[in-house]
């Protein structure tokens, strides 16, 4: 058997043309193979909500508060407020170094309005989530799936998507808000004490142009923006860890994977949602 | 009481034997001949992994920018000066931020990965029997392509960042292409480039250490590497935005910039 394979592949051209030309047809395959999962995972939330309660429930909390090491440091939605509280103060002082340069240093209120909601939180939350939340669930599908708990799953007659993965997804769309909430006061804390305490702007002046040019409809679009996106990673995460193979190093290669995917789609998909969303109606005003 | 100062303490044994890495790390730096054929592989290696990334990622990135950006100002009628905003935003932040998610996502995930499959297979524990130091073998290599490949991978996004808010400016916002260029170099010049590669390198340095380190801790069973990655990318992630903030003020407070 063996001898007869390697024979045929050292002998002639036809395997390495095969090989070849059927590269483009696996991509395909392989996005195809994706998007099926995705809209499985999709359509089975309602089962996943109202049949595993229980576990619906221990999930929730699980994202929120985290489990091993991270919990230590305080769970997803603390590490979220730590990395945009520390976002927000660069920001802040970057743009007060530039606004320094041109004599304009009284606009920081109107950086902070303008930069927090519509690019930091969005960008810094969703990058943040995914290293969170979403490389956890890689790690522990693919050790399900490694130690064949999600095969013993289905032998138990349980279906394993909704219950693992449905379920999941459920859980990150929970637990968005609370995280968002949390990022975007971290990020106009972080930017507003920089601005007001280290480099003395008068609180008055950075309240008022702060409030001048907060919108809050863009608050609304950059909520929307971290669902889509939570929604986005959460699945791409699931996906790498619920096809994880290759033994307990196969774990660790599916988690890299996925959050190079997720960052890139992170990206991607916030931009299409800015411009679906600030592109029909342009929520800033100056003049009238 | 005695038994909380305890726990405390040992919540932060990690934190002191990473430390600890990293001072054996920069001494066997100096101290040894660099592993130059390892190095080289290793360079090679980050860049197959992050250099795909790094470019997927910072295209919508600096167009999500360009484009907040110039909306502020065509609504104040200066288009024309999204070029100082395309330049400002690229070259002082989005590069390093872009080069912070490349090294925390792409760079320190392969090699924890790579670092926490040898430790479960025992190989670092092979290494080790037969005199090989591990640190001096595959630490030291590893941080240094790792900073090799941030100071080029910021360069990188630097440059897609210029070209892409340039495109996205002209031809679908509507601002001048000449004016676009005249007005990059207004708000910031070549130290604030020199400022933003130092600030990249330091992260591939912090990146690679906190990515061994964990790799070659990991625990065992399935989970175990899968857990390395994934504080991994948290715990660079959580170094890398309070270093930004750092080394964004020193310069500034010594007043180079």
């Amino acid at each position: 058997m063996t001898t007869l394979k390697t024979l045929g592949d050292s002998g002639s051209l036809v395997p390495w043309i095969s090989r070849h030309a059927t590269r483009p047809l696996g991509l395909l395959d392989a996005l195809g193979k994706q998007a099926r999962f995705y809209a499985r995972a999709l359509a089975w939330t309602p089962r996943a909500v109202f049949h595993y309660r229980r576990e619906q429930v221990r999930l929730i909390a699980e994202v929120g508060m985290s489990n091993g090491t991270l919990a230590v440091v305080g769970g997803s939605a603390i590490i979220t407020l730590f990395i945009t509280f520390f976002a927000g103060i660069t920001g802040g002082v970057q743009t007060y170094r530039a606004l320094a340069d041109l004599n304009l240093e009284a606009l920081g209120g109107f950086t902070s309005a303008i930069i927090n909601p519509r690019l930091l939180v969005p960008i810094v939350s969703g990058a943040a989530l995914a290293a969170t939340v979403g490389t956890g669930f890689t790690a522990q599908l693919g050790a399900m799936r490694i130690s064949e708990e999600i095969d013993a799953l289905e032998v138990m007659a349980v279906r394993s998507l909704p219950y693992l993965v449905s379920t999941r997804v459920v859980a990150g769309m929970f637990c968005v808000g609370p995280i968002f909430a949390m990022s975007l006061v971290g990020a106009w804390v972080g930017w507003k004490t920089t601005q007001v305490e280290f480099f003395g702007l008068s609180e008055g002046t950075y309240d008022h142009y702060m409030n001048t040019f907060m919108q809050p409809v863009d608050i609304l679009f950059s909520f929307i923006q971290a669902v889509i996106v939570a929604m986005v990673v959460i699945l791409i995460h699931t996906y790498y860890g619920y096809t994880a193979s290759g033994g307990p190093a196969g774990v660790g290669l599916a988690v890299g994977r996925a959050v190079r995917t997720s960052l890139v789609a992170v990206l991607t998909v916030q931009l299409c949602v800015a411009m679906a969303l600030y592109g029909g109606v342009n929520t800033f005003r100056i003049s009238g | 009481m005695s038994s909380i100062a305890a726990s405390a303490s040992r919540k932060l044994h990690p934190l002191g034997n990473f430390v600890a890495f990293s001072m054996d790390t920069f001494t066997m730096m100096f101290k040894s001949r660099l592993q130059w054929r390892e190095f080289i592989q290793q360079t090679w290696f980050i860049t197959s992994v992050s250099l795909g990334p790094a470019i997927l990622i910072s295209i919508p990135f600096v167009a999500l920018v360009t484009y907040q950006f110039n909306n502020v100002l065509a609504e104040i009628g200066a288009i024309d000066l999204s070029g100082s905003g395309a330049a400002f935003g690229t070259i002082t932040q989005i590069g390093p931020i872009a080069t912070t998610f490349v090294i925390a996502g792409a760079s320190s995930t392969a090699l924890c990965a790579d670092l926490g499959a040898r430790k479960i297979r025992e190989e670092l524990d092979a290494m080790e029997v037969l005199g090989i130091d591990p640190i001096r073998r595959l630490v030291v290599p590893r941080v240094l392509a790792t900073a090799v490949n941030a100071l080029l991978i910021n360069g990188v996004v630097i440059l897609i960042g210029l070209a892409g808010g340039f495109a996205f400016a002209v031809f679908l916002q509507d601002a001048s292409p000449g004016q676009f260029i005249d007005s990059m170099t207004l708000l910031v010049g070549f130290p604030d480039l020199i400022h933003a590669e130092l600030r990249a390198v330091v992260f591939g340095l912090v990146g690679a250490l906190i990515a061994c380190f964990l790799g070659m801790n990991a625990g065992g069973g399935p989970q175990g590497v899968g857990n390395a990655v994934n504080e991994t990318v948290v715990f660079t992630f959580m170094a890398l935005f309070p270093i930004n903030i750092l080394l964004t003020q020193i310069p500034y407070s010594l007043g180079i910039l």
